[in-house]
């Protein structure tokens, strides 16, 4: 509607409305600056202030953070929380199993999904179109229609109870996401460079890995970070299959923290900070440095 | 050319041969026989018996079960509506040009990056009836005169698991938004505002009209997210008061993990299938566009 109201309003109309308006198109724009820039500040506010008052209480002492008014900042700073929670309690244990059943997983995945994606973002060939569909169904199934069958087969294979039986199942959901993020990152890589390499000699094979694999690398980063946070963070999975203490994962031992009307406010804090502070760097790093980037310069004019 | 494809084929299948055997066995083959799972009253390190429908007559007469779908479709359109607006207007905020813009989005995203279960434990934390920070404020506003028993009554409960699920999950919405925004022209608003446009009118008739498909888009992926939300209800409020805040998985993980019926779990799981179907297939109509 607005476009064709544009093309009605030619030359010298145009100019003489421009006069008309300005100053009050100033004062609306001012307005909708205020209000964007007040959304922001309340919104950052909203967004941040959990964060903050999670580090608060982990470097409080227990007397603390049941006090009458809640302080703002710990007035008697105290690492008691830290050195229990890395002394007394398995959490230092479970993060490891975490960590290694994330790097294991996404590393698995990215290996047997980038062809995947490679090949659903470039080639034509028969069967690509249900192939693709049915990629992105197992991408949207959610985990919740899967944990029972998954608890199961992993019994069946004596799986259950060990950091190996996630590895087998973490998959699940990191390949068809793998698969489908890949795909839009791939195709904007231009396709000059692999015609050249193809006239060059180059199997498929090799131009997928050696031409197109470094040029992708960004998303390819990226989305293993996202991968990376998602094993690192998952809990029903793991609740579900992991019972003894030596096995679990830092989600369920975090769970296993609270007992009581007074749980350990400040311990649990102390594991939120040590378990999400390092996936906030990590990404806030990579989403600086990561975007744009490789893909331009490779071909010339 | 017919060549070229039959060797694009080949290789294709070739090198996506590891992830179709992979997820193969370990995706289709459990998922086909877990659903085959819930005709018998499998239960755990037990042996099953065909039982024929008998988990789902049972489960469609539980008051319990009726209640957990009626409270995951509260929860789910509660929070998907809440994420809709704030995420359109954190976009919107963050389309404007300011200093310092990429280093506040990448602070609104904080959220979305951190692990679920911090997320949940720091609301059950701030929403906590001793010590917690949400009671302190509101009575420093004097909003409230008495401390709020927050996991307490059924309408609090049902507003804290909201907060936390929002609270994660806005950032998705903005983002998602965001990149749409940033490819409208600049010339449309101009032209606009010549015509004297109102700050609503090219809201409705400029920006909603581009950005609608990828809200849609953004809302339906997150309510299958959503409806099969788990640990935030389960750890904040362990499906309390009495039941007031009990979602579906919540009940399909009492039924299969703690009454150790694995198979009526699978069937809670089958019976919201139809919906789950319904909402992939749009959303796979929509994100694989008809090609040639």
């Amino acid at each position: 509607m607005m476009t064709r109201k544009r093309e009605n309003m030619q030359g010298k109309e145009r100019k003489k409305a421009k006069g008309h308006k300005r100053r009050k198109q100033g004062n609306k724009i001012r307005m909708t600056e205020a209000i964007g820039r007040t959304y922001i500040v309340i919104s950052l506010f909203v967004s941040l202030f959990p964060v903050y008052w999670m580090i608060n209480t982990s470097f409080k002492t227990e007397y603390e953070i049941y006090a009458k008014t809640p302080t703002l900042y710990p007035h008697t700073f105290s690492l008691e929380a830290y050195r229990y929670l890395l002394k007394e309690t398995n959490f230092m244990h479970s993060m490891q199993n975490s960590l290694i059943v994330a790097v294991v997983v996404s590393v698995f995945s990215i290996l047997i999904a980038y062809p995947v994606a490679y090949t659903l973002a470039r080639l034509a060939f028969r069967g690509r179109k249900v192939f693709s569909k049915a990629v992105l169904f197992m991408y949207l199934l959610p985990t919740s229609v899967l944990y029972i069958p998954l608890y199961m087969l992993l019994a069946k294979l004596h799986l259950t109870n060990t950091i190996w039986g996630l590895a087998v199942i973490y998959p699940t959901f990191t390949l068809p996401y793998i698969s489908w993020i890949l795909i839009p990152h791939i195709a904007d890589i231009s396709r000059e460079l692999e015609e050249a390499a193809e006239v060059d000699g180059c199997t498929k094979l090799q131009t997928m890995y050696r031409i197109v694999f470094p040029l992708a690398l960004p998303g390819i980063v990226s989305t293993m970070i996202f991968t990376f946070a998602m094993c690192w963070g998952e809990y029903l999975y793991a609740l579900v299959n992991l019972t003894s203490l030596e096995e679990q994962t830092f989600p369920v031992v975090i769970s296993g923290l609270i007992f009581g009307d007074m749980p350990p406010w400040n311990q649990l804090m102390a594991a939120a900070v040590l378990a999400g502070i390092p996936i906030i760097i990590v990404y806030t790093l990579a989403s600086g440095t990561l975007v744009g980037g490789k893909t331009a310069g490779g071909v010339k004019g | 050319m017919r060549s070229r494809e039959a060797k694009n084929t080949k290789f294709a299948y070739k090198v996506n041969l590891p992830l179709m055997v992979f997820l193969g066995a370990v995706l289709v083959f459990p998922l086909v026989w877990g659903i085959c799972m819930s005709f018998t009253n499998k239960m755990i390190g037990g042996d099953a018996r065909f039982t024929g429908l008998k988990n789902y007559e049972k489960l469609i007469g539980d008051p319990e079960y009726r209640r957990s779908i009626v409270n995951t479709v509260k929860f789910t359109a509660l929070s998907i509506a809440v994420k809709c607006v704030l995420g359109m207007f954190m976009a919107l905020a963050l389309n404007q040009s300011f200093r310092g813009r990429n280093a506040v989005r990448a602070l609104l995203m904080i959220p979305w990056t951190l692990p679920n279960i911090v997320v949940v434990y720091n609301w059950r934390w701030i929403f906590s009836p001793s010590g917690g920070i949400a009671n302190h404020i509101l009575k420093s506003l004097h909003l409230i005169d008495r401390d709020l028993v927050w996991f307490g009554s059924a309408g609090l409960a049902l507003f804290t698991v909201v907060v936390a699920n929002v609270w994660r999950g806005t950032p998705f919405f903005g983002v998602s938004i965001l990149a749409k925004l940033q490819t409208i022209s600049k010339d449309y608003y101009e032209a606009a505002d010549i015509d004297g446009a109102s700050l609503f009118q090219k809201f409705r008739y400029i920006t909603f009209p581009e950005v609608k498909d990828v809200t849609v888009l953004s809302a339906l992926m997150s309510t299958i997210w959503t409806i099969n939300e788990f640990e935030t209800i389960y750890l904040l409020t362990g499906g309390g008061p009495n039941g007031a805040t009990e979602v579906m998985n919540v009940y399909s993980y009492k039924t299969a993990m703690r009454s150790m019926m694995l198979g009526r779990g699978i069937a809670v799981a089958v019976l919201a299938m139809p919906v789950l179907m319904l909402l992939i297939g749009l959303l796979t109509r929509k994100m694989l566009p008809e090609e040639k």
